[in-house]
């Protein structure tokens, strides 16, 4: 006795969802008995592929119900309401701004920049550089430089860093990118560990195998054991000690480097010409320029002789939280929720009011995604361990928001212009009109309605100063019937 | 009859590919073991080597340890032309497997191979202060295994090319 195989059921009943409601079961009948009758004659006649074949067969069942639901008029109909709807606009760019999110890591970046700098009091902190000659290149500094800054008044402490990559023993080998910093380091940030301790802190201060991890590589390569702290690891050429574990939200310049060892024990950083950036904890009371010039003073009269060249003392809030970058995103969002909130608040009979916020919403979701997409892939991951972004994430960073800007503007007008000036609903039913060769009368144009009945556009295709533009004709209510009627049909 | 034609037919295939195999083994090892031993540096061109460089090369199936030593400077540093090889200790697998290595603030990545007698290591490094750089090494011993020539070409990421040859002979 044939059967349906179990798998051609399941294919059948899930197309069935698709065929409109009316047919649906009439086409699961017809299916069912032609695949009864097709096995039972195929098995019959010994065809050992007589169940495959049905099962090649059912596929085609998708394609069969999708089509009648296409054909359904009602259900063209309700996809129609729903493409055409305001909502369905704002949902869609919604979208776009949620894809960005999810590619991102939940906008990571963004709120990096638009939060707090996880150190104490992080106005204070400085970043000592030397500029460069050429492109605005910022060096680092020799480190015997940096050490005799220790005895400079205006800072309360300094400690010199550099960035290099390390090879991690995990289960197998990583490789990370890692920092070679000063002892005192964490303790000019004011960071304390989440686990263990850091190099400022007694134990850890002048032991040359110890090294300190951040929360990500913790997590993801040792799976945020806490019995890792002590343990022993081929870290950067060497065994070293793992003995912290930094804070999860800390985070330095576009991240946080994986591996921290001390550059008193790194063999790269032997001599007191190696180049090494730095920072410094500003004193209160003292000015960035009161500072600078002691720093120079000392520079020049601290060995090892060097050529000065300029040395700079930037804001670390100023080199990693741009004022513009940081302050984009809050106005956008800010004018998103006001103009979103007026669409949805304002009476049906301010319906310019409505079409300006509702254009509003558009124009700066639209640039809203198209900045984070800036901040998040080129702006923010562009900043080095050096404080300096390359010019290839600055100049696509400002391109991304400059093209955002001018797609923002084009296609929230492009989009008003096709909506009803009552319900923002798309207009619908186009019917050309005119030729493009009749420049006197009968011009060239498109005459739309709203789906709702609530008005006509005629719309010239190449608007002259001496023919209007777009004419709104407002439909009184005895043409809602008709309207109404298309609507169910 | 039949079978017996086919028997003889697998044992000479057989044969066949033992002896191909073979030879490229010995081809391998006598590449490999040509190569081993301890050499000391006579003469560098196009670059200042380290004082007393000297290298030491063993074999083991497919890789290869190069240990070398050498006098550091009074400021512990080296040439970058002489990146990877101004190193302790270095693992090379010739067989064309990708390995990494530490090589001060570099992670190293280098494949090596045995090509008619010579060891043929390409290698790159990872970023330091903003520059990353990329290479080769070719090893050839002499036709008496007295000379070790070291042919070194490499290029940084702004495109800065640097060969040198360093001439060691055996100890």
């Amino acid at each position: 006795m044939a059967r349906v195989p179990l798998l051609c059921q399941w294919l059948l009943n899930a197309a069935s969802l698709l065929v409109p409601r009316e047919l649906r079961v009439d086409w699961r009948r017809e299916w069912y008995g032609e695949l009864w009758h097709f096995i039972g004659a195929r098995l019959e006649s010994g065809d050992r592929q007589a169940y495959r074949v049905a099962l090649t067969h059912c596929v085609g069942a998708w394609s069969d119900a999708w089509h009648l639901r296409r054909e359904d008029e009602a259900s063209a109909g309700a996809l129609s309401r729903i493409l055409r709807h305001p909502a369905f606009c704002v949902a869609a760019l919604a979208l776009l701004a949620a894809i960005v999110g999810a590619a991102s890591g939940g906008f990571a970046n963004t709120r990096r920049m638009i939060a707090s700098l996880p150190y104490r009091d992080p106005s204070q902190i400085m970043v000592i550089r030397q500029t460069g000659y050429f492109m605005g290149a910022r060096l680092g500094l020799p480190k015997g430089k940096v050490s005799g800054w220790r005895k400079a008044e205006s800072l309360e402490g300094i400690a010199g860093y550099v960035g290099y990559h390390a090879l991690v023993e995990t289960n197998g080998w990583t490789e990370v990118e890692a920092a070679a910093v000063d002892a005192d380091f964490f303790g000019v940030l004011g960071v304390k560990a989440q686990l263990g301790s850091l190099f400022h802190e007694p134990g850890a201060r002048n032991c040359g195998d110890c090294v300190v991890i951040s929360d990500q590589l913790w997590r993801s390569e040792f799976h945020g054991d806490a019995s890792i702290v002590g343990g022993v690891r081929q870290i950067a050429g060497e065994r070293r000690r793992i003995v912290g574990v930094l804070p999860r939200d800390f985070w330095f310049f576009a991240g946080a480097p994986g591996v921290w060892t001390l550059s008193d024990h790194c063999g790269f950083l032997a001599s007191d010409r190696s180049l090494v950036y730095a920072i410094g904890r500003l004193r209160r009371g003292y000015t960035v320029d009161r500072a600078l010039t002691e720093l120079r003073k000392i520079y020049r009269t601290q060995p090892p002789v060097i050529k000065a060249r300029q040395v700079e003392l930037r804001s670390i809030e100023e080199l990693t939280q741009d004022r513009m970058y940081r302050n984009l995103p809050l106005a956008l969002m800010g004018l998103l929720v006001l103009s979103g909130g007026l669409v949805l608040v304002a009476p049906a009979r301010k319906a310019g009011l409505r079409g300006a916020a509702f254009y509003t919403t558009k124009l700066s979701l639209t640039f809203l995604a198209a900045a984070l997409a800036a901040i998040e892939f080129a702006y923010a991951p562009g900043l080095g361990m050096t404080g300096v972004r390359g010019f290839a994430p600055e100049a696509i960073s400002l391109w991304v928001l400059i093209f955002g800007l001018v797609t923002s503007v084009w296609f929230a007008g492009y989009d008003q212009r096709r909506r009803c000036r009552i319900c923002l609903a798309r207009l619908s039913m186009p019917v050309q009109m005119g030729a493009r060769g009749h420049v006197l009368m009968d011009r060239m144009s498109t005459e739309l309605a709203c789906p709702n009945g609530h008005g006509l556009l005629w719309a010239p295709e190449d608007p002259l100063e001496s023919h209007p533009k777009d004419r709104w004709l407002r439909l009184d209510e005895s043409w809602q019937d008709l309207f109404e009627l298309s609507g169910k049909r | 009859m039949k079978s017996v034609a086919m028997l003889a037919a697998a044992v000479s295939l057989c044969a066949a590919l033992t002896g191909t195999l073979g030879c490229r083994l010995r081809g391998a090892d006598s590449g490999i073991s040509a190569l081993a031993g301890d050499w000391t540096l006579t003469r560098g061109f196009g670059v200042t080597p380290p004082d007393h460089f000297e290298t030491s090369l063993s074999a083991d199936r497919n890789r290869v340890f190069v240990r070398s030593r050498w006098e550091a400077a009074h400021d512990g540093q080296v040439g970058l032309t002489l990146v990877g090889l101004a190193t302790p200790e270095l693992v090379l697998d010739t067989s064309g497997v990708e390995s990494a290595a530490q090589v001060g603030p570099f992670v190293l990545r280098h494949t090596s191979r045995l090509n008619h007698g010579r060891l043929i290591t390409d290698w790159s490094t990872s970023e330091y202060m903003g520059s990353s750089y990329r290479g080769s090494w070719i090893r050839t011993v002499s036709r008496d295994g007295a000379m070790l020539t070291l042919d070194i070409d490499a290029v940084s990421g702004a495109g800065d090319e640097s060969r040198a040859r360093l001439i060691f002979r055996r100890k």
